[in-house]
């Protein structure tokens, strides 16, 4: 199963979560607003999509049950990297492949040849989160 | 050059601002008989008996003056509209109706087919869902502590009070809901009606909703998305995309199809509008035009802009048969409605 479901309620600040079939990191701790004026309990956070970088605001009914994607977090090393790709090998596995740059402006930057990096499989999709070593 | 006059144009030349005549009456003469009487009819005083029928009271109402005069006449204009057969019947509302307790006089006109068109607010749509569900809405009043009632979970509306509770209820309801999330909203509030015809019959009987679905009356409601009903869509159905658009396209087909067309404008805003521009992009214009207002013209909003104003924009025929009634419409609806049932039903 890539997902599992949870409590909107139990969210907070850096959790992942599906908005809208993709997969989003909570990048502001969650504001609740009590039930009353407006119906049942509700909440809201910044959310920004992990494989784009697309920012958003969600309003959702608090008392919702959301879907949280099952992260697999492994190592590999830089194989090589283009303008709008790396190659890594998997440090267990030794398994190449291919996977895009990160979104991250930064790691974007640093990311080289021979690097030892954590890349996270979320919702069959692989993608670079840190360099462990540079 | 000055000239004497009259004041305001005195100040006209010394300002250098182009003449204009609004501040001098209108000039228009009336004849007068040897004896100083106006020609027309004597104003009647009326004799009401007792056990009058308020379709009885609104024919005395004919023969009087100001606003009673103005009420019997809308009656007997929309009399005109209904036995027109080819007239299509537009009815615009404003406000929130539902809450002073006009929920099944305003899905009787649908019932009875004195309307073949409803443009409403989404204020409407919420309260009648409300009441559908088994809510309730209260006789109250407006001497009141409002930030006491915050605290008791109270909102009012006037003198009506309304429960949280009853938000909660609706988002249950809404939540519920299974419908393709690109419909137009027009389509969207049939099938609404349709859900709403699935509950009890006490409550949902006298909806507008379900009384339009079931007379294929479209319900237009271009400010959708400024209501709670719509906002408790948006926040427990992700990714809709009800198309107002469409809804446009539909209302101004509408009109380019009705050449004969009559509206009966309830309180103005947003709705008066929507079915006035569609007639204004069409070749078409109203053949009879009634309006039920507390609005006066003079700060320029539509909802007390008089029907001659619509005559300029081509929304009006300036031949039509045309009132407006300066009277809340909680009073005025209920005693049309009472004559047209009498007038008009078999």
């Amino acid at each position: 199963m890539s997902v599992t479901r949870k409590d909107a309620n139990q969210l907070k600040r850096g959790n992942y979560l599906l908005v809208d079939g993709e997969v989003c990191r909570i990048t502001s701790e969650p504001q609740h607003s009590k039930a009353g004026k407006h119906g049942h309990a509700k909440m809201r956070f910044d959310a920004e999509n992990m494989f784009t970088g697309k920012k958003s605001s969600v309003v959702m009914p608090a008392g919702d049950t959301v879907e949280v994607p099952n992260i697999e977090k492994r190592t590999a090393q830089v194989i090589s990297k283009s303008s709008d790709s790396v190659t890594l090998m998997d440090s267990e596995s030794f398994e190449n492949f291919e996977t895009g740059l990160p979104t991250d402006e930064d790691i974007k930057a640093r990311i080289a040849t021979e690097q030892n990096v954590e890349y996270w499989i979320v919702m069959g999709k692989k993608i670079i989160q840190r360099i462990i070593n540079e | 050059m000055i000239a004497f006059t009259a004041l305001g144009h005195r100040i006209n030349t010394i300002l250098q601002l182009p003449f204009d005549t609004h501040h001098l009456p209108f000039t228009e003469a009336i004849e007068v008989d040897n004896e100083g009487h106006a020609a027309g009819r004597d104003v009647d005083q009326i004799r009401v008996k007792k056990g009058e029928k308020a379709s009885d009271l609104v024919r005395l109402l004919r023969g009087t003056g100001f606003n009673a005069k103005r009420l019997a006449i809308a009656c007997e204009i929309y009399e005109a509209m209904v036995k027109d057969k080819a007239c299509v019947k537009i009815m615009t509302l404003a406000g929130a109706m539902v809450p002073a307790g006009m929920r099944a006089v305003v899905s009787d006109f649908v019932r009875c087919g004195f309307v073949d068109l409803l443009v409403t607010t989404g204020a409407n749509l919420t309260h009648d869902v409300i009441e559908s569900i088994g809510c309730h809405h209260q006789q109250g009043t407006d001497r009141v502590s409002d930030a006491d009632l915050h605290d008791k979970e109270i909102n009012r509306i006037f003198d009506v009070y309304m429960p949280n509770h009853a938000y909660e209820a609706m988002e249950d309801f809404v939540k519920s809901l299974k419908f393709d999330k690109t419909l137009p909203v027009v389509d969207f509030l049939d099938y609404l009606g349709g859900e709403l015809a699935k509950l009890p019959d006490e409550h949902s009987r006298d909806s507008i909703l379900v009384t339009c679905h079931e007379k294929k009356v479209p319900v237009f409601c271009p400010a959708f998305t400024d209501c709670g009903l719509g906002i408790q869509l948006a926040l427990n159905h992700r990714g809709l995309k009800l198309d107002q658009f469409e809804d446009l396209n539909r209302m101004i087909n509408k009109a380019w199809d009705s050449e004969d067309v009559g509206v009966f404008i309830v309180g103005g805003g947003v709705p008066k509008n929507f079915a006035f521009q569609a007639l204004q992009f069409s070749p078409n214009s109203a053949g009879y035009a009634i309006q039920i207002t507390t609005d006066r013209p003079e700060p320029g909003g539509l909802s007390g802009a008089t029907l001659s104003e619509a005559v300029s924009w081509g929304k009006v025929n300036a031949g039509a048969l045309s009132v407006t009634v300066m009277c809340d419409a909680t009073i005025a609806v209920p005693l049309v409605l009472a004559y047209l049932k009498d007038t008009c039903l078999l």
